[in-house]
């Protein structure tokens, strides 16, 4: 598959989904590392309210306070019940704020089926605007989003569409038809699915290509193979070392044939689910991404890995 | 009938942890290995990806436990473990069904009945509502113990980033139902909507006219009628906690031996601990492990090089180098987990060449999840040697 620096310099929008535990994080802030180096003003958005992105860059987090990471590259860690703050003061000013400390509000807000998922893609709308309401009045190039995993970015994504259709009139209705029509116009919004070469993974990554390929405007604009083994042995290495396996009493040597023979298998396994996941994306098949060492990675191998990601290569 | 995992007399096991560190599979692993000493088992899986079900071979799982057959695993189990009479059940929580049936079960009224399942607010609930997996899997646990059908029950919890959710969903809901707030819009919904008195019916009213979102009057009539299921999930939630409690419940903490994991279960067991839940045990899966004290990959070079030639020996060396630093760095994981938590085992469950997709595989990795320590040691020795 092609590199993302195409991808990266269009779209000013980039949600990065896929399977829990797929690397969705380390991505989102290897992007943002690769984006903020090609000149773009960039910020990463979390969502999981832990700021674990910042935190793997060195800084500390302040939630819905937009942090630097580096030159060009800002953070932020969205709250729903933070954002929805933030969006009464906007509509109301003191009046919102004291709407959010009345109890009756704060459990009729918690029992708004989809409010928390509109409120969240508001606020990603609102840090992708041009003209920013709040915090950097220039508005940034580029927001990625580290998004949640395939169901609930999906729920995330149909949110504002969900919510126009119910709320008939008003400002929010207003917003979320606006929010709607920039998460369906694929010149702004991508999405990225992170994915591991793994056969339950691939599975889920063909299900949510399937699913987002069925909501209008929705573009997948890759898939990432993360975590990828090196091919380090081939068939007839393995053959060798399973020989070499039978005559060999000594221990550090019989793990290190093991640890060889193991590898070669993984990676075979490997091949075949990058197979499928080229299958499942029409032949542009999957970006793949190596193993980093270290968890978390440090700065120096998020920026390898965005390098990866903006060149390519199979 | 006990192992590491699972203390004697346990009758529900809950498998928590992070995401993607293989609750699932650990979760029928548990189920399998204690249908094969002979229990009848269920397995409740909220898993969309139907991996319990592939793993399983079934087709697709339902909201009803169906059975699993097990008895050709006879040879895979080692023979004095095994019992007959075992059974294995699975089933795979459909959130909107099991919600939609407890309403049927709890609220008696038939017309209130059908408003609140016809209600817009209600039917976005089972997708929209973060708190209602939890809660709906709790209440399908709570149901299954009730009937007395199965000696154990094994549950595989939501992949939310949060499993906090799961262990104050009953707690929440009824903090809910018990508000002040709650009572207030009652109140004044039963008045009419337009006739709202007091503070919060200020509020909501306001609320209403600056966001426009006509849906509050929903939200209203869906908490009126859920005001009405008040008496039965009072009850209801109060069993569930008691059921979460009982000592007969045990959590079955699933980690992989890396940082975010290994915080997320260090919390959940501190947790466990201060709402006096019962810490089953804790299963570190997916370990790296060699038995080499100082590795001299120069040396192993060498010593295949007659037999393999330089180059392949020097990748094999290689090789080994990247292992050996994935084994020292996961034994550092597992020990911070262990020092912070005071504990002195965990179980490991090594790293498989492939991930267990039969209901044989999963009984290999079972070996691993039942083993006295000394059997466990043996083991992990022989994935290497």
């Amino acid at each position: 598959m092609a590199g993302l620096g195409e991808t990266l310099r269009r779209k000013r929008l980039l949600i990065v989904t896929g399977k829990g535990g797929a690397g969705k994080s380390t991505i989102a802030a290897a992007l943002g590392l690769a984006a903020a180096g090609l000149g773009l003003h960039t910020i990463v958005a979390e969502l999981s309210g832990q700021s674990r992105i910042a935190r793997s860059l060195g800084r500390r987090g302040a939630g819905m306070h937009e942090v630097e990471l580096a030159p060009r590259l800002m953070s932020i860690s969205i709250d729903p019940r933070e954002a929805l703050r933030e969006y009464l003061r906007l509509q109301l000013g003191a009046l919102g704020t004291a709407l959010m400390a009345s109890r009756t509000v704060g459990y009729l807000t918690a029992a708004t089926p989809g409010l928390g998922e509109l409120v969240t893609i508001g606020k990603i709308w609102e840090l992708a605007r041009r003209e920013r309401r709040t915090g950097r009045a220039q508005g940034y190039d580029l927001v990625i989003v580290d998004g949640p995993s395939s169901g609930q970015c999906l729920a995330l994504l149909r949110s504002p569409a969900t919510f126009a259709g119910i709320a008939r009139a008003g400002p929010v209705a207003g917003q979320a038809r606006a929010i709607a029509r920039m998460l369906a116009a694929s010149e702004v919004t991508g999405v990225l699915i992170a994915a591991l070469a793994e056969e339950l993974a691939v599975s889920e990554t063909i299900m949510l290509c399937e699913q987002l390929e069925r909501s209008p405007g929705m573009a997948i604009d890759g898939v990432l193979a993360n975590r990828v083994y090196p091919r380090r042995f081939d068939d007839e290495d393995a053959h060798e070392l399973a020989r070499a396996l039978d005559s060999t009493p000594d221990l550090p040597c019989r793990t290190a044939l093991r640890a060889a023979l193991s590898q070669h298998v993984r990676r075979e396994a490997q091949e075949q689910q990058l197979a499928r996941l080229s299958a499942a994306t029409k032949g542009h098949g999957a970006l793949e991404l190596p193993l980093l060492p270290g968890r978390p990675p440090n700065r120096a191998a998020l920026e390898t890995l965005g390098e990866r990601l903006v060149e390519g290569g199979r | 009938m006990s192992s590491a995992a699972i203390p004697p007399d346990t009758r529900v096991c809950i498998c928590a942890g992070a995401g993607g560190v293989g609750k699932t599979t650990i979760a029928a692993t548990v189920a399998l290995g204690m249908a094969s000493r002979g229990l009848k088992v269920a397995v409740i899986t909220i898993d969309p990806a139907r991996r319990l079900a592939e793993s399983l071979g079934l087709e697709q799982l339902g909201n009803q436990p169906v059975r699993v057959p097990i008895e050709g695993l006879r040879s895979s189990v080692r023979s004095p473990e095994w019992r007959p009479g075992g059974e294995l059940w699975a089933m795979m929580l459909d959130v909107r069904r099991t919600l939609d049936e407890l309403v049927e079960l709890l609220l008696d009224d038939e017309r209130a009945r059908g408003e609140l399942l016809g209600n817009r607010v209600y039917q976005q609930l089972a997708d929209a509502v973060a708190g209602t997996q939890e809660f709906t899997a709790v209440a399908k646990l709570y149901e299954l113990d009730r009937t007395g059908d199965y000696d154990l029950l094994v549950l595989d919890t939501p992949p939310s980033r949060s499993a906090l959710d799961f262990l104050d969903a009953p707690d929440r809901l009824t903090r809910f139902l018990e508000s002040r707030a709650l009572a207030a819009m009652l109140r004044s919904a039963g008045l009419g909507a337009r006739v709202l008195g007091g503070g919060s019916a200020a509020m909501l009213r306001l609320l209403t006219r600056v966001t426009g979102i006509v849906l509050l009057e929903d939200v209203t009539a869906f908490l009126a009628l859920l005001g009405e299921l008040r008496g039965g999930f009072r009850e209801r939630a109060a069993k569930v906690r008691q059921l979460l409690r009982d000592p007969r419940t045990a959590f079955l903490l699933v980690a992989v031996a890396e940082p975010g994991p290994v915080e997320e279960t260090v919390f959940l067991a501190r947790r466990l601990r201060s709402t006096h839940m019962r810490l089953g045990g804790i299963v570190i899966n997916r370990v790296h492990h060699d038995e080499i004290a100082d590795l001299d990959a120069g040396g192993v070079a060498e010593a295949l090089r007659a037999s393999l030639g330089a180059s392949l020996a020097r990748r094999v060396a290689e090789n080994l180098r990247e292992y050996h630093d994935q084994v020292e760095q996961d034994r550092v994981n597992e020990r911070r987990l262990l020092r912070t938590l005071g504990l002195s085992r965990v179980i490991q469950i090594p790293q498989l060449d492939q991930d267990p997709h039969s209901v044989e595989a999963l009984a290999r990795l079972g070996r691993f999840l039942f083993a006295s320590h000394d059997e466990h040691e043996r083991l992990m020795a022989e994935v290497v040697s």
